[in-house]
């Protein structure tokens, strides 16, 4: 059947015409083919009397299909679908033709150009009679957002989105919201105070019920499709209850540990337990702990070394042997044969000589001792059930330790007429005195432990009779007895053929227990090297442990025990920030050489060693800040957990960080320390800052009387690969010297500069202002070098418009340091699968019309994170964004493109080579028919599936072979 | 073990006190140096920068006549001439066409396969830090000493390829090995006036006096150099820089060479102390480091 296309040529106003006869391609499309009832060409078919040409001709002369020759699809095809579809013809019969940047824009001579674009014409002229209507399909949306990254971007949609009544879930990574802007002092070009006018919307995004604020929380995992998205987070354990906290500040008095500030970037100390600044939403302290320190992780009872090493520094030696007990009953004994693996793995080690933790622990024990200072820790309630021990080596004289302390009555029984196993019978004097074993064990009669010495099992007492006398559980303890020579002893005290007291043993003679439950047989438990074979003391003192716990669930809970994951060790590489902390003290030694054989470390020796502790972890979990914290809001068990949500928008707001001066080593920043960068000097002049406002030197606390501002550092640089140019950093100098002059009006400030960008509202103004009222001198040129001569700083740059070298005394050199990409951007960028430039700033769908778009429906950017941009531009993109993300939940229902592959199941075989060649996820595998299945929603149609199938069992709608090989058959006809 | 040897116009006359310094170390650390049979210019100086050609094939003709003493390395001292011929070495195998025009030249074949190296990574790499150390018989006990690079020698970074051009630390290494005190300073790599010497004289003594009042200013006892040029300047000019300040000081110039040979027991006289214009060994001499 005969087909009426109608075919429009655009001018473009001069773009196309100039180089291609557009009247001609007109009149020759309609007089080729009788199929073409009207073609016509005008200025600009984009306009509105452009479309309405289209509109009333489909009526007029009945069209079927159309075909529009102009500019790319990507600008217009939209448009012109729209136009179509309003006429009341399928917006998918229509074809758009590019001559522009395929032909007008590329071709010189004006002849090939429009014989090029009558074959383009003619191709889609060819090709528009394969169109079929299509029908794009609606999906149900979530009205939720997810908005990544609380800086002011991420607010700003926050709220616009809180506000239209939909749910918001607010994620960032760090202990606070506000960003960048919260460490900034003043803003350009109106020098309003930046927590003033930032504090008022994080307060309110903390109030606003439809906001949900997630603080040390990361987007690990995002599924789904606009409208529909799943995201996985995993938020990083914060230890303080943000219910509970009041801000008080109590903590801050009594933690023992300086770290570097990285708000205050370096300039600073803090402590691990800290708040940013006392306005900072959420308004409650935090914790900083990377995880286990290796001397913790090495150790086989898991004791927290770190925190011991903390207070024994402060003289703490109570609190230091409380948190050892924690874990493990026996200072003095241990501190004297344990093989410490903790001083083998301690990052001081890396450093000079790892710290003498053993030794300290013998101290600390020995202390105790000696002043008769041990206080039995009260019991946790009184338990009924009675629970015996056989065996009082160091496993079973553990297990009665952490049994008695939860209340239960102990008994131990050994065979020996002494009790502590090998440690009385193996260990010689001289390493093991008997004295300190009979004090260690005469500590657990304190507790209220029984001792049956004299004793076998089998011979004296058995199974049985112990089930008699009450005992509700019985831990077995003997330690280790080779197969070969075990006395095959059965539980009536009758000679069998296998096992160990009547219990199954392994061809080793190891008692056979499951590793969890430590029970071997109902009611009797194994713990130590009877079930492990030979080990050491901390691993005997660790089963013990285990087995306490074991035999507890057992009595309290029937067996049901709550799997707690022991905390992840943290990085064990030495960082430069820890060979900062470390306190110039040698490793505390006797003059001998030896501390072991003779008297041990002094107090002022182990006092000395706990000083030399690195805090590696951060927080040493030394307990401090949960003692005297008054709400009780210290919760040091707190965990990392995984939330799954559902959104149906997701905007990514991660914003920036600002470039590392240190690749400049000739402008001295790290090694002088006045070089500083434009964060830092911010964060000088900031009431809050390292010096409560002030802007002085760091190198000796004076105020500088000269300041140099040296531009582009990591901006505008072939050399060092950051060719962009970062857009504030002019008017941040600009600001910055104001504020400088504004502190010392007797000061002089320089800036060396290429060239001054202020292209925003009153920005011009402001830096007239900055030349003029602060009488700045303003150098055009590029600095060589900063360097110290006679003790000054020097600053040497060329004054091009003088046309020679000029140095400037300065005392205090800040470094405009470019923004850059967050260091994590390759990990969001993955998460989300949005694509980034090569300096990690995220793509936008368009760089002109697009800005907050993705390439991906439903995600969008906002904020410096799609590239770098001041703080009214990030606000207006975080209200573009939320809009966009508004727009999705007021509809509802979201539009699902019909452009899309789909497969055929009569030829689909099975062969499974499209899954795994998505880029979108959107082809997944149904074992039922084993067939692929295509997600028309994620689908974005690239054609990839389509291509590789080998049975051509994919087809991409709108992009058929039959539609694509009559449009190059019209091409080179 | 063997190594060639290329002093260069300079160090022949003008610098034999280096030249000297630099065989009398090589002796007592046991390296026997072949100096170069009948060498001539490198092809570095002023007037020959007019034709490109001519140095080239100057470099040239020295870099066969090195391949022919089969050996493994070739020091050479002085930061001009090592340069120069780094620097021709490149250029001609990195182009086919220049290499045959040279070839054709200097009427020979050219392989320059040894390892070109100044008197620093010579010292820091084929003889060694701990070998130094262990022959050592009297270390320079806290003598505090500058290290003064100059400004040819570790640039550019391309073609010199060994340490660091902003911030050098070889030479620095080199004085720790040999118990100095190392004072640290920014003007290791700035230019002292080199060959301005005697056609804008006021220049050289400008720059110069920059970095001897530096060197005064941190304390130094002495400034070390690796360059005859740099050693000149400093120590020929420095009356002249002490009148310009006004100023009255002596502050003694001396070859990284010297101060290793000191180190290995040699004399005064073999090291070439005795001429210079600033005397090191009243200095020396009140340190108890001049045999």
């Amino acid at each position: 059947m005969k087909k009426r296309i109608g075919v429009y040529i655009c001018h473009c106003g001069t773009n196309i015409s100039d180089k291609v006869d557009v009247a001609a391609i007109a009149e020759k499309a309609a007089a080729e083919n009788e199929e073409v009832v009207v073609a016509r060409h005008y200025k600009y078919m984009c306009s509105e009397p452009g479309q309405k040409m289209i509109r009333e001709d489909i009526k007029d002369f009945n069209l079927d299909y159309v075909v529009e020759a102009s500019c790319t699809p990507k600008m217009h095809e939209p448009t012109f679908r729209n136009a179509v579809s309003q006429a009341g013809l399928n917006p998918y019969q229509f074809e758009m033709v590019n001559i522009r940047e395929h032909c007008s824009w590329v071709t010189a001579d004006p002849q090939q150009a429009t014989e090029k674009a009558e074959d383009l014409v003619r191709g889609g002229i060819a090709r528009v009679r394969y169109h079929r209507p299509l029908q794009g399909s609606q999906k149900p949306i979530t009205p939720a957002a997810l908005i990544v990254g609380g800086g002011i971007a991420g607010i700003t949609a926050a709220l616009k989105i809180a506000k239209a009544g939909y749910k918001v879930t607010l994620v960032e990574k760090a202990d606070i919201i506000g960003g960048r802007m919260a460490q900034f002092d003043k803003t350009f070009p109106t020098l309003d105070c930046a927590g003033c006018t930032l504090t008022p919307k994080t307060s309110e995004v903390g109030r606003h019920p439809q906001i949900e604020i997630l603080t040390k929380t990361e987007v690990i995992e995002v599924s789904g499709f606009v409208g529909n998205f799943k995201a996985r987070l995993r938020q990083k354990p914060r230890y303080v209850d943000l219910k509970k906290c009041t801000g008080c500040a109590d903590c801050q008095k009594v933690c023992p540990v300086d770290i570097a500030s990285q708000f205050e970037l370096g300039l600073a100390t803090r402590h691990p337990i800290s708040r940013a600044f006392p306005q900072a939403i959420p308004n409650t302290y935090a914790i900083s702990r990377l995880g286990a320190p290796p001397c913790q992780s090495a150790c086989p009872a898991g004791i927290n070394m770190a925190g011991v090493m903390s207070q024994s520094g402060l003289g703490r030696y109570g609190a230091a042997l409380a948190l050892i007990r924690e874990q493990m009953p026996f200072p003095s004994i241990c501190g004297r044969i344990c093989p410490h693996p903790c001083e083998s793995a301690c990052k001081r080690g890396q450093l000079d000589h790892p710290l003498a933790i053993a030794e300290v622990e013998r101290f600390l024990g020995d202390w105790e001792l000696e002043r008769g200072a041990f206080k039995p820790p009260s019991a946790k309630g009184q338990r009924e059930e009675k629970i015996a021990i056989v065996g009082a080596g160091p496993a079973g004289l553990s297990a009665a330790y952490f049994l008695a302390l939860a209340g239960y009555p102990v008994t131990v029984w050994d065979k020996h007429p002494f009790p502590g196993g090998r440690l009385a019978t193996d260990i010689p004097e001289d390493r093991l005195p008997q004295s300190v074993l009979t004090a260690e064990i005469g500590n657990l009669e304190k507790l209220g432990v029984l001792f049956k010495t004299g004793q076998t099992l089998g011979q004296d007492f058995n199974f049985e009779s112990l089930e008699k006398e009450g005992f509700k559980a019985v831990l077995v303890a003997t330690g280790w007895i080779p197969h070969s020579s075990q006395e095959q002893i059965g539980t009536a005290g009758e000679s069998v053929s296998s096992g160990l007291f009547g219990l199954k043993t392994d061809h080793q003679g190891r008692i056979i227990a499951p590793e969890q439950t430590m029970m071997a047989a109902p009611g009797i438990f194994v713990a130590g090297e009877c079930a492990s074979g030979p080990g050491n003391f901390p691993q005997a003192v660790a089963q013990g442990k285990k087995a306490a716990e074991a035999l507890r669930s057992y009595l309290e809970h029937g067996g049901l025990q709550e799997v707690k994951r022991p905390e992840g060790p943290m990085d064990s590489t030495l960082t430069e920030e820890e060979k900062r902390r470390a306190k110039p003290i040698e490793r505390q030694q006797r003059p001998d050489g030896s501390a072991a054989l003779n008297g041990g470390l002094t107090k002022e020796m182990a006092k000395a060693e706990g000083q030399r502790c690195l805090s590696c972890s951060e927080c040493v979990r030394c307990g401090l800040c949960a003692r005297v914290c008054g709400p009780k809001a210290v919760n040091l068990d707190d965990q990392e957990r995984t939330l799954d949500l559902e959104v149906g928008a997701i905007i990514v707001a991660t914003g920036i960080d600002i470039f590392e001066a240190e690749k400049y080593p000739e402008y001295g920043y790290g090694r002088y320390p006045d070089v500083i960068t434009n964060l830092q000097f911010e964060r000088l002049c900031n009431s809050a800052g390292p010096t409560a406002g002030q802007v002085l030197r760091p190198s000796n606390g004076q105020v500088p009387r000269s300041v140099v501002f040296i531009q582009c550092v990591g901006s505008r640089d072939r050399a060092k690969g950051f060719e962009y140019c970062s857009k504030v950093c002019c008017m941040i100098s600009a600001k910055q010297l104001s504020l400088f002059k504004h502190h010392n009006p007797e000061g002089q400030a320089y800036v060396f500069y290429i060239d001054n960008r202020a292209g925003g509202k009153g920005y011009e103004e402001f830096l007239r202002r900055a030349i003029e009222e602060a009488q700045a001198h303003y150098i055009r040129g590029r600095v060589a070098k900063v360097f110290q001569e006679g003790g000054r700083l020097v600053v040497r740059g060329e004054n091009s418009l003088v046309g020679g070298p000029i140095e400037v005394e300065a005392d205090l050199v800040v470094l405009a340091a470019g923004l850059t990409a967050q260091k994590d951007f390759r990990t969001v960028s993955r998460t989300f699968n949005i694509p980034t430039d090569k300096y990690g700033f995220f793509i936008e769908s368009h760089p002109k019309l697009g800005p907050v778009e993705t390439a991906l429906s439903g995600i969008y950017l906002a904020g410096a994170a799609q590239g770098p941009k001041d703080i009214p531009e990030s606000v207006a993109q975080g209200g573009a964004a939320a809009a966009e993300a508004l727009a999705l939940f007021s509809l509802g229902q979201v539009e699902v493109e019909p452009t899309v592959s789909s497969v055929e199941p009569e030829r689909c075989t099975g062969c499974k080579t499209c899954v795994d060649l998505c880029a979108y996820k959107a082809v997944t595998f149904n074992e039922l028919n084993k067939q692929a299945a295509i997600n028309e929603a994620l689908c974005q149609g690239c054609g990839t599936c389509a291509a590789a199938c080998p049975m051509g069992a994919i087809e991409v709608r709108h992009y058929t072979p039959e539609q694509i090989n009559a449009q190059i058959e019209g091409i080179l006809a | 073990m063997k190594v060639s040897y290329y002093p260069g116009c300079s160090l022949e006359v003008t610098a034999r006190p280096y030249n000297l310094s630099c065989q009398q170390v090589c002796r007592s650390l046991g390296i026997e140096l072949a100096e170069v049979p009948e060498w001539i210019c490198c092809g570095s100086s002023a007037g020959l920068k007019k034709d490109h050609l001519l140095s080239l094939s100057l470099s040239a003709k020295n870099l066969a006549l090195i391949d022919q003493q089969s050996l493994k390395n070739v020091l050479i001292p002085c930061p001009f001439c090592y340069r120069r011929l780094l620097s021709a070495r490149e250029e001609i195998q990195g182009d086919a066409q220049t290499a045959e025009t040279v070839k054709g030249i200097i009427e020979s074949d050219l392989q320059a396969k040894y390892s070109i190296q100044n008197i620093l990574e010579f010292l820091q790499t084929v003889v060694g830090p701990e070998d130094l150390k262990s022959k050592i018989q009297k270390p320079l006990r806290g003598l505090k000493v500058i290290p003064y690079y100059g400004c040819y020698l570790v640039k550019p970074r391309q073609v010199t390829r060994f340490d660091d051009p902003e911030n050098p630390v070889s030479m620095d290494e080199i004085l720790r090995t040999l118990g100095a005190e190392v004072l640290s300073w920014d003007f290791k790599t700035e230019c002292c006036g080199a060959s301005l010497s005697l056609t804008k004289t006021e220049k050289v003594v400008e720059l110069s006096s920059r970095l001897l009042k530096e060197a005064v200013w941190k304390g130094a006892d002495a400034v070390a150099v690796a360059c005859q040029l740099c050693q000149s300047n400093l120590d020929m000019r420095q009356g002249e820089v002490w009148k310009r300040e006004k100023k009255n000081y002596q502050l003694p110039i001396l070859y990284i060479t010297q101060l290793v040979g000191l180190t290995l027991g040699c004399s005064d006289r073999d090291l070439g102390l005795d001429h210079h214009l600033i005397d090191p060994r009243p200095v020396l001499k009140e340190r108890g480091l001049l045999s």
